[in-house]
């Protein structure tokens, strides 16, 4: 284990190891600081003595600043003059002192500064170190390791419970040092005054010093039981947001809320507790603290009294005795906030701590390629058993020739999982061993397996990434191509990532090893992206995402124009299909039958979620447009008409009928409101002005061919295509962001590219026209080859945390694909696409295997524990594994080895 | 087409006639017209149901598919109604529906339809009765074909 590693049984330990130097600095400076600190308490005194209250003969003067250095005995005594001083008056010398003060103070206050900061600093660094540390030993874990933590249990232990670690690092010596220091100075002062007083102050502050701690310890008792509540807290929330599907599936969302209630309830009763004990021991402290002067004024006034002590003595002890409360107190204080650290550390410690972490020269990072392991792959003896000692793979010994392809079969937990788990060294086996072209694999160093090897299985997890990211992650082993900085900034971050033991390498680098993919750069790249998507059958799925999300931010300059170009070419492969009764084109002089009142009224389209924010209706340009052109009359008729009628066919149903949720206008809980609105504005009597709003609000949502009540007439259609100019001259304020405009001419940021290309809507009413348009675009995204944009924008999407906006069936043929993609020597495969039907599976595994030789790996060895035992013939051999043991092995045809 | 003239359309229905009018339009209202082109499928034969169209302007031809090749069995003219077996229960499509000429037709989608027979249970009575209405007429014929098939086998 590297030096660097080490987690010190001893909170002082830890942070000694690693700030030593930082630790004495900061003394040194404390030290510094000491004399400065007592001239500022000293120059008052001196200043109302002095030149304010003190006798001053008229003409005298006074030397200030002289300043020499006395010589001891041994080197001839005498003194060194330095400065001669000044000569001043009074008042000359009232303004020297008061200068001298303000400079002190100021000097004072920087000096704190300074300190206040760098112990910030180096404890944010301490803090920096041990979540890295902690992380790195996350990372080191064995694997089975895994299957005891929860993630957001170490998440909430890296990230909340190190806090205070951070903050004692700063404190850990220089406080302590300096308070005891103070505490004892004012104590000897004491003793000196007189030494039975003294004696009686040393034994209060010994009490203290030693009792209190002690009573302290069932706080830390309760603070380690606080913590360990919370943490498991955390864990269980993570739980619930994991596994919110068997909840809302089971209604157990009342047994889990029952759940959480009772631990927090059990975290309150702690804290409580530990709030009660905390201000108790405050009390005893306060009251012990406040006993010494008590017993000063009664003992010492007796002294006094009966004249064994002199007053001016008496009063000396008191007054030194006010400096002795405070720097106590704080070291109490600081104690208590060590004994605290040192329970959370300890709690910490005790979860990464393990004897078997994976050695961190395994994880070294390497920029060299790896030995390719295209020798035959030996397997002997090999056994697998649980953590109870179960068998789950009986002693096995098999051989996979170079470029063999060979079929696992069997039941669930037959052995073949187990088999291909322990290739990728996810399972320790229990006796036997692996060897790869003859090399050890239990002793090779994650590079080799890492990249040499690929696996894929189902149910993998995949952090949130773009399908771009997620593609390429297995490519990422290390910075290959790192850019030059040299810069100011460049130079604090090395710096700073080694003052607090980090790796320095730069997340920024290009980290994709172009060459395991086979291609020669960055710009070769998303073809063999496509390949292997293509081979996966998830290319067109991609693809089908760019269309549909939203544009990104940037666009280059040529994409623009040849969406825009593809625009033309679908209109005029609509005309020369004959379909175009099936599409309706955005027009600017035409209302469009399909697209919404307000979609027409605007000629663009509206955020979905701007109309909660603020009703659209409501905002000014919006009510001027309607104004302007007497349409707002108009629409809260229209708007009426619809309220009528959809309070005649869902007025008489029960509000939690489901039927309400297919009046698509209006949703189940605005009845109500609609139903009163309506009893208002019955006649034509005065409307209120929301009342006239929730009708224009329903006209807005209004699709004739799709609510077909008929309330649409030409006229009316005509009065709000004239109604658009007021919007023609780009948008005000209150509609910036919420409305984005159709531009014959340009693109619409807010649309999809689909969207963009289509410029219109499909008339659904005719049962063909989805399909039929669907295919027009395909065609048009072909001849204007926007195909790779889409691609590129597919690429771009975003797959959701833990890629829940991918489907299960998706998601596997992702993880398939980024093992194909790093082109392994050996590819390794469990199960890998369980959720897709038997079909599909068949076809994606004959692609893989023929895709070897279109990759330029024909000599890679493939092993696949499939679902389907009838797509064994597909491969040179098949094993089956059953209960545990390799039941048969067979070969097919001749291994492939020929190849070659 | 708009809501009113379909609501009348439905009325025309055997299956719908007997049902609340209220409830008609709420069937008309979560119905959608939908058009085809001449030649264009509205159902295949194997194909599982799920909505039943009610012709509103134009014809089709109901085929089966047979050894010999398609045949047709009925043509549908507007206000037919074709499929509405397959919203009560879950059958395959029996038969080909083809549009012979540009034709329109509402849709009325089995959920919708069933959501409404679970809501108010007195539509079901309405369609029990109108089901059990055509079986007895069903059984007549069937008795009446029998008796005719027993005629013509006795002279051999």
């Amino acid at each position: 284990m590297k030096a660097d590693d080490e987690l010190d049984e001893s909170i002082f330990r830890y942070v000694w190891r690693y700030t030593r130097r930082q630790q004495m600095w900061l003394f040194g400076v404390l030290l510094l600081s000491l004399p400065l600190y007592y001239l500022t308490l000293d120059l008052p005194k001196r200043i109302v003595n002095g030149p304010i209250q003190g006798t001053w003969p008229a003409g005298h003067t006074e030397t200030l600043f002289a300043f020499s250095i006395p010589l001891p005995g041994f080197l001839g005594g005498g003194t060194i003059h330095l400065f001669d001083g000044i000569a001043l008056d009074r008042v000359g010398v009232l303004i020297g002192l008061s200068l001298t003060f303000l400079f002190f103070v100021i000097v004072n206050g920087l000096f704190k500064f300074y300190l206040s900061t760098y112990k910030g600093k180096l404890g944010e660094r301490l803090l920096r170190r041990l979540r890295f540390q902690l992380v790195d030993r996350v990372l080191r874990f064995p694997t089975g390791r895994f299957k005891q933590v929860r993630g957001s249990e170490i998440a909430s232990m890296i990230k909340d419970e190190t806090e205070p670690v951070g903050g004692f690092g700063g404190s850990a010596f220089a406080d302590p040092a300096l308070l005891m220091s103070q505490a004892l100075t004012a104590l000897v002062f004491i003793v000196m005054q007189n030494f039975w007083l003294g004696l009686v102050a040393a034994l209060i502050v010994a009490v203290q010093i030693i009792m209190i701690p002690r009573m302290r310890r069932r706080l830390v008792v309760l603070a380690r039981h606080r913590q360990l509540t919370a943490r498991i807290l955390s864990g269980r929330i993570g739980e619930v947001v994991e596994g919110i599907v068997s909840i809302r599936t089971n209604d157990t969302s009342n047994y889990e809320r029952a759940e959480i209630g009772e631990r927090l309830g059990k975290i309150l009763k702690i804290r409580y507790d530990f709030y009660q004990w905390k201000f108790f021991v405050n009390f005893l402290n306060n009251l012990l603290a406040q006993t010494t002067p008590f017993i000063f004024y009664l003992g010492g006034g007796y002294l006094v009294i009966t004249g064994r002590l002199d007053i001016g003595q008496l009063v000396a002890v008191i007054a030194a005795y006010k400096d002795l409360p405070s720097p106590l107190k704080e070291l109490i204080a600081w104690d208590q906030f060590r004994v605290d650290v040192q329970s959370k550390y300890a709690q910490i410690r005790e979860q990464f701590v393990i004897p078997d972490l994976v050695a961190a020269e395994l994880q070294q990072i390497s920029f060299d390629a790896p030995p390719r392991l295209d020798g035959e792959v030996t397997v002997s003896n090999l056994r697998i058993s649980d953590d109870s000692g179960n068998e789950l793979l009986y002693p096995t010994t098999v051989k996979f020739a170079p470029g063999e392809s060979v079929a696992l079969v069997g039941p669930p937990g037959g052995g073949g999982e187990y088999l291909a788990e322990a290739l990728v060294r996810l399972l320790q086996p229990s006796g036997g061993r692996v060897a790869f072209a003859g090399a050890m694999l239990d002793t090779m160093p994650d590079a080799i397996p890492g990249r040499r090897l690929g696996y894929s299985a189902s149910g993998l997890f995949l952090p949130q990434l773009s399908v771009r990211d997620s593609l390429t992650y297995g490519l990422k082993h290390a910075p290959l191509r790192r850019e030059e900085r040299t810069d100011r900034a460049e130079m604090l971050r090395l710096e700073e990532a080694r003052l607090s033991g980090n790796i320095d390498l730069d997340i920024r680098d290009d980290w994709i090893d172009y060459e395991a993919a086979g291609v020669s750069g960055a710009d070769a790249l998303p073809q063999r992206l496509a390949d292997v998507l293509a081979i996966v059958e998830l290319r067109t799925e991609i693809a089908r995402l760019g269309l549909r999300g939203k544009l990104p931010e940037m666009l280059a300059e040529d994409v623009t124009g040849r969406i825009l170009d593809a625009r033309a070419r679908f209109r005029q492969r609509l005309i020369e299909g004959g379909d175009e009764d099936y599409f309706e084109s955005f027009d600017r002089r035409r209302y469009s039958d399909y697209a919404t009142v307000f979609e027409n009224l605007v000629f663009g389209i509206a955020d979905p979620d701007a109309e909660a924010e603020w009703p659209m209706a409501d905002r000014p340009s919006v009510r001027a447009a309607l104004e302007a052109s007497g349409l707002d009359d108009k629409l809260v008729r229209v708007g009426r008409q619809i309220a009528e009628t959809l309070m005649d066919i869902f007025g008489d149903l029960a509000a939690d009928n489901p039927l309400l949720d297919d009046m698509d206008l209006m949703s189940p809980d605005e009845v109500e409101i609609y139903r009163a609105a309506l009893r208002r504005s019955e006649g034509d009597g005065k409307r209120e002005t929301l009342d006239r709003q929730a009708f224009q609000r329903l006209a807005f949502g209004y699709v004739e061919p799709r609510h077909r009540l008929g309330l649409l007439e030409p006229e009316l259609q005509q009065a709000i295509v004239a109604a658009r100019d007021h919007f023609a001259d780009g948008l005000e304020a209150d509609l910036r962001g919420a409305v984005s405009l159709h531009d014959p001419a340009g693109i619409n940021r807010a649309a999809s590219l689909q969207d963009n290309i289509l410029f219109g809507r499909i008339i659904t009413r005719y049962a063909e026209a989805a399909g039929r348009i669907n295919t027009v675009l395909a065609e048009t995204l072909r001849e204007a080859g926007l195909f790779d944009v889409v691609f590129d924008l597919g690429l771009d999407f975003d797959i959701g945390s833990g890629a829940k906006r991918l489907s299960a069936g998706q998601q596997q043929k992702l993880t398939l694909a980024r093992a194909i993609l790093k082109r392994p020597d050996v590819l390794v495969l469990n199960r890998p696409l369980s959720a897709l039907d038997g079909e599909t599976q068949r076809r994606i595994t004959a692609a893989v295997l023929n895709a070897r030789e279109e990759l330029g790996i024909a000599g890679q060895t493939v092993v696949w524990v499939l679902t389907h035992a009838d797509h064994a013939e597909l491969f040179d051999r098949t094993m089956a594994f059953r209960d545990g043991r390799l039941d048969a092995n067979e070969e097919r045809r001749a291994p492939s080895m020929a190849v070659t | 087409m708009m809501l009113k003239s379909e609501i009348d359309l439905l009325r025309a229905v055997p299956l719908f006639a007997a049902i609340d009018p209220s409830r008609l339009k709420l069937i008309a209202y979560t119905a959608e017209t939908v058009a085809y082109r001449q030649g264009q499928v509205l159902c295949r034969q194997g194909d599982a149901g799920d909505a039943a169209y009610v012709l509103i302007e134009g014809e089709a031809d109901v085929s089966i598919a047979a050894d010999t090749g398609d045949f047709v069995v009925a043509a549908l003219k507007p206000g037919d109604v074709v499929g509405e077996i397959a919203i009560l229960c879950d059958v395959p499509r029996t038969a080909t529906v083809r549009a012979t000429t540009q034709l329109s037709a509402l849709r009325v989608r089995k959920e919708a339809f069933l959501q409404l027979v679970k809501q108010f249970p007195e539509v079901a009575t309405e369609i029990m009765r109108g089901l059990a209405e055509r079986l007895t007429h069903t059984n007549e014929e069937l008795v009446r074909a029998r008796n005719l098939a027993v005629g013509e086998g006795q002279p051999q």
